[in-house]
């Protein structure tokens, strides 16, 4: 028997498929060959490793994101002439550049692999350095970023930010692509995630059991750490790097990406506290950014930086989000719409009662206790990528009405928190 | 991996058996689609519209495949649609320039190779070879159920297996003497 001919024992020999004369054979063989040992050493472990490939799981459950789609086709075989739009509404529901709250501690625990985070991290890291960038030019401040600052405050500082806003994203991924592989075994997670119970799910990421994923943990956390900064310097609106956030109620018209006009809204908004310019000590700024900060002068925002960007972060302690969410005074601002960019937004809108707060997670609606942030109701209509999702506003018995802008058509729904219902407006 | 009485029963117009049948399947549809696309997003994509497909033709599935075996026929034929569709949409310096930053940042952990250098192997591998591999390995199947999810006869199964592993054998000894691997 020759080497080639040996060849396909070996290979049979790794999916067990030799009989016991054929695994004589081929002992025989290999016993005065070295080439093919090697060979076959070579393939076993080859073998070995890819049966060792991570189970990877969906960051979310499939079945509850298609479950309107599947309602959409029922509908149809039945008849209703409603399925269609339904259909066409949902046509794209998947995990990209969707909506991230901050104090959305599922995004945490869950796999790694979701971009989603990251564009939030490079984003919230991109307002952060533009918030300081403003803040050196417009305060002189005396903080420790004052070297870093002047270097980035040159005419060209805008188009240097994008670079490293991209590249800091780019690298971000990067990473992230790393760990998709590693996301092993993580199915009690995903599952706790994907009942939507984002305060429920904070148990540790190390409960994972295969070697896999630990030794992944700690690349996991550490660009996030990186986001732990400004712990105590006052900063403008909670608000969110990287899309533009309006704010309807006729408050400075927060949405100019240019970075100029959001320079004076900035400048107001930190203007107080005098080390703010820290706040942007390890950012890389992403230019529209200065929408959202701008908003920040004019509407709504007394929350302190560290709730603020604590709670943009991925990896920062759900609840510091709380008392920001409760203390804003987001209600005054009437609606903010968001708009779905690269990198996602938290909008919040508290009940005039007080005792809830709206949000949008996941693309779709959720309503959590305002001081406890637990979780009163997530609505079952998730949106895909398309869609504009606005909160808009609630009624004096809490019920909360939200948009949703897909494609060229708007739909409202209804939440009834205390009835625990969900329907679509009657228009 | 399923009860055969859930087929049975989703078949027969239990919504209820058919969602919890689709709740079954979808980690095993979505690693299927994560290996043979190797990407998240485009795995998302294409393994809600292989569930999708699932539940609207849950009817033409006849017992004489096995259950598994059909749906992983559904989930890698929208795959490999897909990834036929996709242009390669890196350079080859973008390529090199990513590789290389990604290695730095993943030095301190060396167990990180071995994972990441054979996903990245395997994404060199033709459409048919690497669905083969998919099902080899992260489904476990057998030469023919491999087949008969591919629709291929057994003796193509077993070539495209066999030349896929001696590639990837080769691939992973060139990372080797390049040094990447520890």
């Amino acid at each position: 028997m020759n080497c080639p001919e040996v060849m396909e024992l070996m290979q049979r020999h790794l999916d067990e498929d030799l009989d016991q004369k054929e695994e004589a054979e081929l002992a025989a063989h290999l016993q005065g060959c070295l080439d093919c040992r090697l060979m076959l050493e070579r393939l076993q472990e080859l073998s070995d490793e890819l049966a060792q490939l991570p189970k990877v799981l969906p960051p979310f459950s499939l079945v509850d994101s298609i479950l309107p789609q599947l309602d959409a086709i029922d509908r149809q075989a039945s008849g209703q002439p409603e399925a269609l739009a339904a259909l066409g509404h949902i046509d794209r529901t998947e995990t990209g550049d969707s909506t991230v709250l901050p104090f959305d501690k599922s995004r945490r625990e869950r796999r790694a692999g979701s971009p989603i985070s990251w564009k939030v991290a490079g984003g919230v890291v991109a307002a952060g350095l533009i918030i300081g960038l403003f803040a050196f030019n417009v305060n002189q401040p005396s903080t420790k970023n004052a070297d870093m600052a002047p270097e980035l405050a040159q005419p060209k500082a805008k188009a240097t930010e994008q670079r490293s806003a991209a590249a800091a994203q780019q690298q971000a991924d990067d990473q992230m692509s790393i760990q998709d592989q590693r996301g092993d075994d993580r199915k009690q997670d995903y599952y706790e995630n994907a009942s939507a119970s984002g305060g429920a799910a904070v148990d540790a990421p190390g409960a994972s059991s295969d070697a896999g994923p630990e030794l992944v943990e700690p690349q996991a956390v550490k660009p996030q750490a990186s986001l732990h900064f400004s712990a105590d310097a006052p900063a403008s609106e909670p608000s969110p790097p990287g899309t533009a956030l309006r704010s309807s109620a006729g408050q400075q018209p927060a949405e100019s990406a240019d970075g100029a006009p959001a320079a004076g809204g900035t400048g107001a908004g930190v203007a107080g506290g005098g080390e703010a310019g820290m706040a942007g000590a390890l950012a890389a700024p992403a230019p529209a950014a200065g929408g959202a900060a701008a908003s920040g002068g004019g509407a709504a925002s007394t929350a302190p930086a560290a709730d603020a960007i604590q709670g943009l972060a991925p990896s920062a302690p759900g609840d510091s989000a709380a008392p920001n969410a409760a203390d804003a005074p987001q209600t005054k601002a009437g609606s903010s719409k968001l708009m779905l960019g690269p990198a996602a937004i938290p909008v919040l809108l508290a009940s005039p009662s007080g005792a809830y707060v709206a949000a949008i997670e996941d693309r779709r609606v959720v309503i959590r206790q305002a001081g406890s942030q637990e979780l009163v109701f997530a609505s079952e209509r998730v949106w895909g990528e398309g869609a504009a999702l606005s909160l808009a506003a609630w009624s004096q018995d809490d019920q909360l009405t939200y948009r949703v802008e897909n494609g060229d058509r708007t739909l409202a729904f209804v939440i009834d928190v205390k009835a625990h219902t969900e329907a679509e407006a009657a228009k | 991996m399923v009860a055969p009485e859930l087929v049975k029963a989703a078949q027969a117009g239990d919504r209820d058996a058919l969602i919890t049948l689709l709740r079954e399947i979808e980690a095993h549809v979505y690693r299927t689609a994560y290996y043979i696309l190797g990407s998240e997003q485009d795995a998302m994509d294409a393994s809600q519209e292989a569930l999708i497909r699932i539940y609207t033709k849950i009817g033409s599935y006849e017992e004489k495949a096995l259950f598994k075996t059909w749906v992983q026929r559904i989930v890698t034929n929208i795959c490999i649609d897909k990834f036929r569709k996709m242009k390669p949409t890196v350079s080859i310096d973008e390529h090199e320039m990513v590789f290389a930053a990604s290695h730095n940042v993943e030095e301190e952990i060396v167990t990180g190779y071995l994972a990441k250098d054979i996903r990245e192997a395997i994404d060199k591998l033709p459409a048919h070879h690497r669905s083969v591999v998919v099902l080899r390995y992260l489904q476990d199947f057998s030469y023919h159920e491999i087949a008969e999810s591919l629709n291929l006869p057994l003796n193509t199964v077993k070539s495209y297996l066999f030349r896929a592993r001696q590639q990837l054998q080769t691939l992973l000894q060139d990372y080797q003497k390049g040094g990447v691997r520890g």
